[in-house]
C-alpha cells in the first residue's frame, strides 16, 4: 500500500487530512499545469480548481487509489480547455514562448530554443510531452490523463518530437 | 534516449524547479472542500479497507512496541469509548479514533455522522501496522465500530444484539490485506445506529477469532448526549440503482440529502418547510432505464404528496416522518418518476392542495416521434450500421451560459457555475434509428491539432469505435468511441455528423 493510498482512503472515510492530500499532490499538479500552460499563475489557479473538483467528485471514483491520476487528468483537461477558449491562441503562445525563455542562463541556447518550440506545440501535444518526459508516465497512463488511447499518445508525442526536431538545431550542430 | 529527449527532460526539469508550488494548504481549502463535501455527505458505503487502513495507520502511534503478539486467551479488561462499552483481552488495544486522528476535527462539526467510535486491534512489536500484509503476519485482525445516521427502518434498524455476517470487499487483490476475510454487522441500540467491520487475516488463530467475536458480542451502548443529529429516512430504487434519503440537523436547519452509488447527493436545505416546496432531484440509471428521483421537505400538515410527470402520469410520493429531534415542523417526501420536469403537490388531510413545487429538468418532454425534424441536433451516437446506412442516435441538449448553470444546479443540487461552461441534459432515453445520406460527411476532431481542426472520417472505423466504445486510431487520426456529436438532418436523413469538443 502506498502512503498516498492510505491518506486518500482516510480522507474518504474520515473527511480529514485534506491538507496533507493537498500538500502531497498540489506541487506536482502545479508543475504539470505550469509546464503545459507556460504560465505559473494560471497553473496555480488551474491546479487548485482541479484539486477541489477532484475531491468533490471523489465519491464517484470506483478506485480511490486513482486520486492522483484523476487529479492529473483534471489538470490536463483544464489546461487544454483553457487553450480551447483562447481566441487568440497563436498570439498567446508567442507571448508565452517569450516569457518561458529564461534570461539568466545564456549558455543554454539550444534549451531556450527547445522551450520556445515546446511552447508553440498544440496544447494536447505539449501536454503529452510533459506527461511522458516530465511526469514520466507510461503511454497508457498519459492516455488516461489525456482521455485518449496509448496509441494516440504515441502518435501525439511522435508528432511533437518531429516538430521539435524541425524547429531546433541538432545538438552536434551547436 | 536521444539528444532531443535528454534535452527535453532537462528543460522540463529545470523549468519545473523554478515553478513556485504550494507548501501548505490555503486557508480557504477546508471551507471550499467542505462546501463540496456537503454534496456527498453520508458516506455510508465505505469500504472496510478504507476504515481499517485509517485505523491501523492511527494504531501505529498508539500501540506499544516490544510486546509479543497476543493470543485470544488470557485476562480481559473492559473499556468504554464514545458510549460503547466493550470487554476484550487485556493484551489487545482499544483505540480511540479521535485521539488517533481518524475522525478529523472541524469538518466533522458540520457533519458528525458517520463517525468511527472505536477500534480494536492486537498489539504488535514494531510491525508495519500501516500495511498488515507486509508486517509478517503480526497484525491478524482489526475491528472498527462506526456510528451512522439513525436508521428508522431497514436492516440497520435491527435491534442489538446482531451477528456478524460475511462481507466481500475484494481483499484478495490487496497487497496490505491479502486474503483477509471481512465481516460486517449493522444495528440500532439506545437510539443510535452502528456498523461494525472486522478484518481477519488468514493467520488469525482460532483463539483470536473466538475472542474477537466474544468482544464484539460484549458491547453495550448508551444514549448519545447530543441526541439524534442525522437519520436515514428511507430508501428505494430508481433506474435500477438503490438510493437512500438522509435527514440531518445542521446549524442552518434541516438538510435532506439523497445518496446513491453513482450520483452525488442532492441537498435540500429547508428550515422550516413551507407551502412553497423547493424539491431537489437527480436522475439515476443509464439509457432507457433512467429515472428521476425528486425529494424535499413538507410541513407536517401535508399528509400526501403526488406529482404530475412529464408524460402526464401522476406519481405518488412516499412521505417520511422526520424525527422531532431533527425538526419537529417538517416531514419529507420522495418519488421516482420518468426523467423530465415534475409538478409536485402536497395535500392536507382534507384533500386540499396546500403545497406546490416543481423539480426535474426544464427541458421539453421527450417526443413520441422517433424521427428528427430537419436541422442540427446534439446527442450521442450509440451504434452505427455502416452496411444498412443507419445510426442509433440518443438526442440530448447541449446547454451553455445561464441555461447550463440552471440545469446543472437542478440536476446536481450544486450552486454556482457549471464546470467548463457547458452542461448536457439527456433526460430522454429514446434511441432514434436514423438513415444516413449516401454522401454523409463525417467530421471528426483532429485531436493532434485540437480543437478547431476536423478531418473527414471513415464510417466503418467510426462504427468500430462507437461499437467498442473506445478510441480507434488510423495513423495519427483518432476515432473516439465515446464522444458527443452534432448531426445535421436534411429531408429526414442525416447528412453530416460532427464531433463536439468537450474537455
Amino acid at each position: 500500500m502506498s502512503q498516498d493510498t492510505g491518506i486518500v482512503r482516510t480522507v474518504v472515510a474520515d473527511r480529514t487530512d485534506l491538507e496533507d492530500l493537498y500538500v502531497r499532490h498540489m506541487p506536482g499538479a502545479v508543475r504539470v499545469a505550469s509546464l503545459i500552460t507556460g504560465d505559473a499563475d494560471l497553473a496555480q489557479d488551474i491546479a487548485h480548481d482541479a484539486f477541489l473538483r477532484s475531491v468533490g467528485r471523489f465519491r464517484h471514483l470506483r478506485q480511490p487509489e486513482a486520486f492522483e491520476a484523476y487529479l492529473r487528468r483534471a489538470v490536463v483537461n483544464a489546461c487544454t480547455s483553457h487553450f480551447r477558449r483562447r481566441t487568440v491562441e497563436a498570439a498567446f503562445l508567442r507571448g508565452q514562448a517569450r516569457r518561458a525563455a529564461p534570461v539568466d542562463e545564456p549558455d543554454h541556447g539550444r534549451r531556450d530554443e527547445l522551450r520556445a518550440a515546446l511552447s508553440a506545440l498544440p496544447p494536447r501535444q505539449r501536454a503529452a510531452v510533459v506527461l511522458r518526459y516530465y511526469a514520466d508516465l507510461s503511454e497508457q497512463q498519459a492516455g488516461e490523463a489525456l482521455g485518449c488511447s496509448a496509441a494516440a499518445v504515441r502518435s501525439m508525442v511522435a508528432r511533437a518530437m518531429e516538430t521539435l526536431r524541425e524547429r531546433i538545431p541538432r545538438s552536434e550542430d551547436t | 534516449m536521444n539528444d532531443l529527449e535528454r534535452d527535453l527532460r532537462k528543460v522540463l526539469d529545470e523549468d519545473a524547479r523554478r515553478i513556485p508550488t504550494p507548501i501548505s494548504a490555503p486557508e480557504g481549502l477546508r471551507r471550499s472542500v467542505r462546501r463540496r463535501q456537503a454534496l456527498f455527505g453520508g458516506l455510508v458505503g465505505l469500504s472496510a479497507l478504507a476504515i481499517v487502513a485509517g485505523i491501523v495507520a492511527g494504531a501505529t502511534t498508539l500501540l506499544p512496541v516490544g510486546s509479543s503478539r497476543p493470543g485470544g486467551g488470557g485476562p480481559t479488561t473492559t473499556g468504554t469509548l464514545n458510549g460503547i462499552t466493550i470487554t476484550y483481552p487485556q493484551a489487545w488495544s482499544l483505540i480511540d479514533p479521535d485521539e488517533a486522528g481518524l475522525n478529523g476535527s472541524s469538518m466533522m462539526a458540520e457533519s458528525p455522522l458517520p463517525r468511527i467510535m472505536l477500534a480494536l486491534a492486537p498489539t504488535d512489536p514494531g510491525a508495519m501496522f500501516g500495511c498488515p500484509g507486509q508486517a509478517g503476519g503480526a497484525a491478524t485482525f482489526l475491528m472498527t465500530v462506526q456510528e451512522q445516521p439513525l436508521a428508522l427502518e431497514g436492516p440497520s434498524s435491527e435491534p442489538w444484539p446482531v451477528e456478524l455476517g460475511p462481507m466481500n470487499v475484494g481483499a484478495s487483490e490487496s497487497g496490505c490485506y491479502p486474503d483477509w476475510d471481512f465481516l460486517r454487522a449493522e444495528w440500532t441500540a439506545s437510539g443510535r445506529t452502528f456498523e461494525a467491520r472486522v478484518g481477519l487475516s488468514p493467520d488469525a488463530s482460532e483463539d483470536e477469532h473466538d475472542a474477537l467475536l466474544s468482544a464484539f458480542g460484549s458491547m453495550t451502548f448508551s444514549r448519545s448526549g447530543r441526541g439524534v443529529t442525522a437519520a436515514v429516512l428511507g430508501d428505494g430504487i430508481a433506474g435500477g440503482e438503490p438510493w437512500t434519503l438522509f435527514a440531518q440537523r445542521t446549524e442552518g436547519g434541516l438538510s435532506l440529502s439523497l445518496e446513491s452509488e453513482t450520483i452525488g447527493t442532492g441537498t435540500s436545505l429547508v428550515s422550516p418547510a413551507t407551502s412553497e416546496l423547493q424539491p431537489a432531484s437527480t436522475v439515476l440509471g443509464q439509457g432507457s432505464n433512467r429515472q428521476l428521483v425528486a425529494f424535499g421537505a413538507i410541513p407536517t400538515d401535508v399528509v400526501r404528496v403526488e406529482a404530475t410527470a412529464s408524460d402526464g402520469s401522476v406519481v405518488p410520493a412516499e412521505v417520511f416522518d422526520i424525527p422531532d429531534e431533527l425538526d419537529p415542523d417538517s416531514n419529507a417526501w420522495a418519488l421516482v418518476a420518468p426523467p423530465g420536469r415534475v409538478v409536485v403537490r402536497g395535500y392536507d388531510s382534507s384533500g386540499q392542495v396546500v403545497a406546490r413545487g416543481t423539480a426535474g429538468s426544464s427541458q421539453p418532454p421527450p417526443s413520441v416521434d422517433t424521427a428528427l425534424e430537419d436541422g442540427r441536433h446534439f446527442g450521442y451516437v450509440r451504434a452505427v450500421d455502416a452496411d444498412a446506412g443507419t445510426i442509433e442516435f440518443d438526442l440530448a441538449y447541449w446547454l451553455s451560459g445561464k441555461e447550463a448553470d440552471r440545469a446543472y444546479q437542478e440536476a446536481t443540487g450544486n450552486t454556482g457555475h457549471v464546470p467548463n461552461d457547458y452542461f448536457v441534459v439527456n433526460d430522454n432515453p429514446m434511441l432514434r434509428t436514423l438513415a444516413l445520406a449516401p454522401d454523409l460527411r463525417l467530421r471528426l476532431l483532429d485531436w493532434n491539432h485540437c480543437c478547431e481542426t476536423f478531418f473527414d472520417g471513415d464510417l466503418a472505423l467510426f462504427g468500430q469505435a462507437v461499437g467498442q466504445q473506445t478510441d480507434v486510431s488510423d495513423g495519427d487520426l483518432i476515432y473516439r468511441g465515446q464522444s458527443q456529436w452534432w448531426i445535421t438532418v436534411e429531408d429526414g436523413v442525416v447528412t453530416e455528423i460532427e464531433e463536439q469538443y468537450s474537455p
